[in-house]
């Protein structure tokens, strides 16, 4: 089950409509909304933030040694300004500006700007009416969520030292994990270079004192913590996960059936993250049973997912469409378990032949079952970005947003947008669009 | 589904040299005449020019007994094809079985976007490959050959791929399909996408006249000089080239190969300059080129730029200040990183970034003013890309590494740093203004080298006099910067490029056919240009296809020499092969010094393009993965003029062994003259190691100083054995060869043994002062042709080496080398691939290993020590396993960053 935080708890219950106070929603980076949004929207305003300074170019654009073609990036952790919400405000990250960012969600006015000495690549989280946000520059930073006032900040990295990378200057253990808060502590991490020690802290978020840091080698931690059980979990990009333990941050093992940087927990805590690597010919997101570190599933050609009440929303090879979740990993740990048995029955043992035959008949009837679970299908381009508002899905797509119903796929509203629809906020009755381009599109009911 | 079942023609034998000629149009579907018929394997649909649409299923089968009756050597077939659709086992025709070890038989195809030609002699199928991808619905022509000793493919009427191959093919012993239009053996079937017009087997190779002919029918829009295109500012590119005859020429461009933007080129002489305005960000376009010529309208194959790689500064607002102008006085007009420390009113700041295409970052301790001024820029739009505005509470030590500001300054009457600090942050060449207004350039790091060349220096010593500051492992070296070129830049981690080259405060790099060039000490990109034509991989075999001086980039693209200006990328000057090779030949070695530049004359075709596949060209004993590019001349050229000063053509030059030092030159070359008659200008050591002579040439008159016979090598002998790498390297006192050998069984299948050996001829008069040998660490993975780091003092090949001037071996090792990569050398230390095959540092002092976790260098030589860093531009990228970190780098060494070491963080 989702825990949230008390800050965040009170930020809701304060709200009289969905708050989105944290990359993603919530620290599982579930992508899910309770609230549905009222239909049709309309356009209120548009935000131009200039083209995101990414941290990392795109992929090489084969493995030519071993003919594979069209390799996926696995660090596009900041493909565009993501967007939290609160107070009928917006906030954002600028990697361009490096300024964390202040609108007005009525009108798009620009609020306050609060300004780093390096890029700003995850929104902050709101806890209470504070905004915590970490930058480039190897600080974390918490300002007035309403006034943009610097309340305090803090230096993650262990010096001041810089370095120019792209054109900005940027410490050797920048903030790119954002801020993740959980049961009143803050996390974040301090990295960039495996053959640096890197930091991961944890802080109270009353006191901002430090509870732990702990100090880890070899890794690159990069893409927004997730939170879920007892575990912190942190992507690398290239590098398979860490998990990490909440209460002391001392690592307890690697997910390598896991990648990339796009990594949600669904709500019974199982790890779904992508492309495991780059060198699978079809893009690929996996559940790992963050325990074992085992594969549970694997979703072929598709890059983006996303579960809400044990029901998965994704798209692969021109459609898009909902599969049972609960009951197809419920099916497939049967027929593991199955097949498995029937591997251990030697065929040519008499004795056994009558167990085969039944072993077989499930077997195929649970592989019938298997399919059962796709509840619906629908022929759609590829989004780069799904989320759920209460009964809508919501899809980004290349210069368009859209909105379905989640139990059909029925398409129940679309609209143009510039550019790569990657963030998506669906909170306090609009809906807000972040592209590739820079561009914050705001829709809301019409007045 | 009733089959409609329509026999296809063999139509009449035009000559009797001809097998065979498979019309596949709707009439001879229809007319139903002669034999020996094939059967469409699908109801048969014809397109609007009449010819068969392959698509579906849809494939022709042919009675296997002809494919029996076909010529197994001394054949070449034609065909007249048009692919729709790239795939895996695309096949135009084949009779061929590819089961597991099984491969037998014979494909001529495409493998993905590239016609290939397979064949077997017994063993895996062979392949011949187009190096560039087909255009997807154009028409081409191919030519397949195979004479029993080389398997060639022409397309479009020239050479595109050869590889030396002997014996007869050996055809499946088992009943297999003759297919037109699939590829189909016992356990796949792959039906293509396309039409093929038709086919002929003919039974012998085509002449020249033939492919003149061909090539003249498909000839594109001829050059003068090639085109390219640099990148100008957002948005904003430059296409230029020069054509063989004036006239009009439009330019057709667009974000998908349809292009769909026209723009007319406003020259109607020779030269072409065409400006592509309001160009997407991060975006890949096509182009083309099309121009009347003699043989009328024709079109330039489509070619491709990638605005992802466009790094040029934006424009900021125009605006003034008085000291802007003597602060930027005589620098170069390029990017690059402007400090600035204290500021006034920001006026000096906003004022440099106008005036210059330099990155202005401006730290100040009034947090008020700052975000004052941070906002107004922000709301300008420049804030963090021209201008940065850092809150820094004390400006007296400012926390950034050394060496990085090409402008260092303050905008303040009294600087609030010292000196001393100010020139800290200034980067060699860099001007630094003084507390008292003086200007100050920055010198050169003591003990900096300048990597001109593949190896180093054009002596190819794979050092370049770097001392590092004495660094000798990984914790002794600070990261400077970080960042592009990533890996979208490249073409793979495998195919052995170019490496790059460091002078005068720069980098440069190569990727996918495009260059770039940086500030070695900020990592700022001061240009980038895209050239279609740049590529050439196989270094270890050939040469490097540029080389740099101070403020020069020489660059060998097709025939041609382009001498571009290191500060800028624009175009000097272009200069031409010899006069009797400019239609048949290509520019191949390229080196500078002094006032010399020398280039060499390469055969069209040999160079090596392919990287797509099997490219690592090291495969111990494999034939074609010994074969050298052979140079038929070798001239001078003066910078001074850029008129041509001498030529020497004697023998096949062997162009991994060329080195130039202090006015000499030297080189081996076979003086077969049967060979020279008959090369392609490629050739195995087989073929070309005999008659060899090591020559020595004055660089600047080209008289011979003096020529010897190669005396003979330590373990390859007439009878068996092989060198699979010959490289030349200079000492000030002698010529090295450093030979790897290896040897065979008596069935000429290699043993297992392997070494390197070294000839020293004395530079003075050419005698042999020594040769010797070391054992090879293994056989694979590039370790058996690590090229040789040289000192005056001793050689590393891998694992070891010998000392010099004795030739001894060394009485110690270093690595272990892991996977590929080359060695290159500092005063203190190796750098190569080791731990964890990631880069990694050795010290001559201590032999220990420290190295950097998860970088990967190329598969060849990608990292360099040089202008007193450790500089490592992405070369791992494509390695689609591991996780590397997919970057470029720059360390310097920490005595030198002003950085003291870090400590954890405290609360």
């Amino acid at each position: 089950m989702f825990r949230s935080t008390l800050a965040l708890f009170l930020l809701c219950i304060l709200c009289p409509a969905e708050v989105w106070p944290t990359y993603r929603h919530d620290n599982r980076r579930s992508g899910v909304s309770p609230s549905s949004l009222q239909l049709p929207l309309t356009e209120a305003w548009v935000h131009n933030g200039g083209p995101p300074e990414q941290a990392w170019t795109g992929p090489a654009k084969w493995d030519a040694y071993s003919s594979n073609e069209g390799l996926q990036s696995m660090r596009n952790f900041d493909p565009c300004y993501f967007t939290t919400a609160a107070y009928n405000l917006i906030y954002y990250g600028s990697s361009s500006d490096n300024a964390l960012h202040c609108l007005d969600a009525s009108t798009g006015e620009e609020q306050w700007q609060h300004f780093t000495n390096s890029s700003v690549r995850f929104p902050p989280t709101l806890v209470g009416e504070q905004a915590w946000f970490g930058s480039d520059d190897g600080y974390i930073y918490c300002a007035d969520a309403l006034t943009g006032k610097t309340l305090w900040k803090k230096q993650a990295a262990p010096s001041d030292r810089l370095i120019p990378s792209n054109g900005k200057l940027i410490s050797p253990w920048p903030v790119r994990t954002g801020i993740t808060v959980e049961n009143g502590r803050a996390f974040f991490a301090a990295s960039l270079l495996p053959w640096k020690t890197s930091y991961l802290w944890c802080i109270d978020t009353k006191t901002a004192e430090r509870a732990y840091l702990t100090e880890h080698q070899g890794v690159t931690l990069q893409g927004a913590i997730l939170a879920g059980g007892d575990r912190l979990y942190i992507p690398q990009g290239r590098a398979a996960p860490i998990t990490l333990n909440q209460n002391d941050g001392k690592k307890t093992g690697t997910i390598g059936q896991a990648g990339g940087t796009f990594c949600l927990l669904t709500e019974d805590n199982q790890l779904i993250a992508g492309p495991p690597n780059q060198k699978e010919r079809d893009e690929q997101l996996r559940i790992a049973d963050p325990k074992s570190g085992k594969r549970l599933t694997t979703f072929n050609n598709t890059t983006r997912v996303v579960v809400t009440e044990g029901k998965a929303y994704l798209h692969s090879i021109g459609n898009l469409q909902c599969l049972d979740l609960t009951r197809k990993a419920q099916l497939e740990t049967l027929l593991s378990s199955q097949r498995a048995a029937l591997k251990k029955l030697d065929p040519k043992v008499e004795t056994n032949l009558a167990q085969i035959e039944i072993l077989k008949k499930k077997i195929s009837t649970h592989q019938a079952q298997i399919k059962s679970c796709l509840l619906w299908t629908i022929t759609h381009p590829t989004p780069f970005e799904l989320v759920v508002a209460g009964t809508q899905l919501i899809v980004g797509l290349d210069n368009q947003v859209s909105i379905l119903d989640i139990k059909t796929g029925k398409p129940l509203w679309q609209h143009k947008v510039t550019g790569k629809a990657y963030g998506l906020t669906p909170a306090e009755g609009r809906l807000i669009v972040s592209t590739d381009l820079g561009y914050i599109h705001t829709f809301h009911k019409k007045p | 589904m009733k089959q409609l079942l329509l026999i296809l023609i063999l139509s009449p034998i035009a000559h009797a040299g001809l097998l065979g000629s498979w019309i596949l149009n709707k009439k001879n579907f229809t007319d139903q005449k002669l034999n020996p018929a094939g059967e469409a394997q699908g109801a048969p649909e014809f397109d609007t020019d009449g010819n068969l649409v392959f698509s579906s299923k849809q494939h022709v089968l042919l009675p296997e007994e002809s494919a029996k009756k076909l010529p197994l050597q001394n054949f070449a077939i034609e065909a007249r094809v048009r692919i729709d659709q790239a795939q895996k086992w695309g096949s135009i025709l084949s009779y061929s079985q590819d089961n597991g070890s099984y491969e037998r038989g014979w494909i001529l195809g495409y493998n993905g976007s590239r016609f290939s030609f397979r064949l077997s002699t017994g063993g895996r199928l062979l392949e011949v490959a187009a190096p560039e991808s087909f255009e997807p619905g154009e028409w081409n022509h191919l030519f397949a050959t195979y004479d029993g000793k080389k398997m060639g493919l022409y397309l479009n009427g020239r050479l595109v791929s050869s590889r030396i191959v002997t014996g007869p093919i050996v055809l499946p012993d088992i009943p297999t399909p003759f297919v037109i239009g699939a590829y189909k053996d016992n356990d796949e079937f792959f039906p293509i996408n396309g039409r093929i017009e038709s086919i002929q087997f003919h039974d012998s190779l085509p002449t020249l006249k033939d492919l003149a002919s061909i090539a003249k029918e498909f000839a594109v829009v001829p050059f003068s000089v090639r085109p390219a295109v640099r990148f100008l500012a957002p948005g904003k590119a430059l296409l230029f080239w020069e054509a063989s005859h004036p006239g009009k020429a439009i330019i057709g461009y667009g974000t998908t190969r349809k292009l769909g933007s026209i723009v007319e080129s406003s020259s109607e002489d020779l030269r072409h300059e065409v400006i592509l305005d309001n160009l997407q960000s991060h975006t890949r376009y096509s182009y083309r080129i099309s121009a009347n010529t003699e043989n009328g309208e024709k079109f330039s194959p489509l070619y491709e730029f990638d605005t992802s790689m466009n790094y040029m500064p934006a424009p900021t607002p125009d605006s003034d200040h008085p000291l802007a102008k003597t602060y930027l006085q005589d620098l170069p007009d390029q990017p690059g990183f402007a400090v600035i420390i204290g500021l006034t009113d920001g006026s000096l700041t906003k004022a440099i970034a106008s005036q210059s295409q330099l990155n202005v970052t401006a730290f100040d301790d009034d947090l008020a003013k700052v975000n004052a001024l941070r906002k107004e820029l922000t709301d300008s739009g420049i804030h963090g890309s021209r201008i940065t505005i850092l809150y820094l509470p004390n400006l007296k030590n400012i926390p950034l590494t050394s060496c990085v500001g090409n402008l260092v300054c303050t905008e303040r009457g009294t600087p609030p740093c010292s000196s001393s600090e100010l020139s800290r942050l200034t980067r060699p060449k860099g001007r630094t203004v003084l507390p008292d207004k003086t200007l100050n350039t920055r010198p050169p790091i003591p003990g900096s080298g300048e990597w001109t060349h593949q190896y180093g220096p054009p002596s190819n010593t794979t050092y370049s006099n770097e001392r590092l500051g004495g660094a000798q492992a990984v914790d002794e070296l600070e990261l400077q910067w970080i960042g592009r070129p990533g890996a979208n830049f490249g073409i793979d981690r495998q195919p052995r490029m170019s490496a790059p080259l460091a002078t005068n405060g720069r980098m440069y790099h190569q990727g996918l056919n495009r260059l770039m060039a940086l500030d070695a000490y900020n990592g700022q990109i001061l240009w980038d240009m895209e050239i279609p034509d740049l590529r050439r991989v196989n270094v270890p075999h050939d040469s490097a296809n540029w080389c740099a001086d101070d403020s020069k980039l020489y660059v060998a693209v097709k025939d041609l020499l382009w001498v571009l200006d290191g500060a800028t990328g624009k175009r000097i000057s272009t200069l031409k092969l010899t006069s009797s090779h400019r239609e048949t030949h290509e520019w191949g070695f390229i080196a500078q010094e002094g006032d010399n530049i020398i280039g060499s004359s390469v055969r069209l075709g040999a160079e090596f393009k392919k990287y797509f596949g099997d490219a690592w060209y090291d495969k111990v004993g494999r034939e074609s993965d010994t074969a050298n590019v052979l140079s038929d001349n070798i001239f001078g050229y003066s910078k001074s003029n850029w008129k041509g000063n001498w030529t020497y053509s004697r023998g096949l030059i062997i162009n991994p062994t060329i080195s130039l030092s202090k006015g000499k030159l030297c080189f081996l070359e076979t003086r077969n003259t049967d060979l020279q008659k008959s090369t392609s200008g490629r050739e195995s050591t087989k073929n070309h190691w005999n008659q060899i002579h090591a020559v020595c040439l004055d660089a600047t008159t080209g008289k011979i100083l003096w020529q010897k016979p190669f005396p003979k090598t330590l373990l390859r002998t007439e009878e068996k054995g092989f060198i699979q790498v010959s490289y030349g390297s200079m000492t000030s006192e002698g010529f090295l060869v450093t030979l790897s050998e290896g040897d065979t069984q008596e069935t000429g299948k290699h043993n297992g043994k392997g070494i390197f050996s070294y000839h020293y001829f004395d530079l003075a008069n050419g005698d042999l002062r020594f040769q010797s040998q070391t054992p090879w660490r293994t056989n694979h993975h590039g370790s058996h042709i690590t090229h040789p780091v040289v000192y005056e003092d001793r050689v590393y090949t891998d694992p070891t080496g010998i000392s010099l001037p004795d030739g001894k071996p060394l009485d110690h090792k270093y690595g272990p080398k892991t996977k590929c990569s080359a060695t290159v050398g500092t005063a203190y230390g190796l750098l190569y691939r080791g731990i964890d095959v990631s880069l990694t540092f050795w010290s001559k002092t201590s032999k220990k290993q420290s190295h950097w976790p998860r970088l990967r260098p190329s598969c060849w030589l990608s990292v360099l020590p040089a202008q007193g860093l450790f500089l490592a531009p992405e070369g791992g990228g494509g390695c689609s396993c591991g996780g590397w970190m997919e970057t470029s780098l720059a360390f310097i060494p920490k005595n030198n960053s002003g950085i003291k070491d870090s400590t954890p963080p405290k609360e």
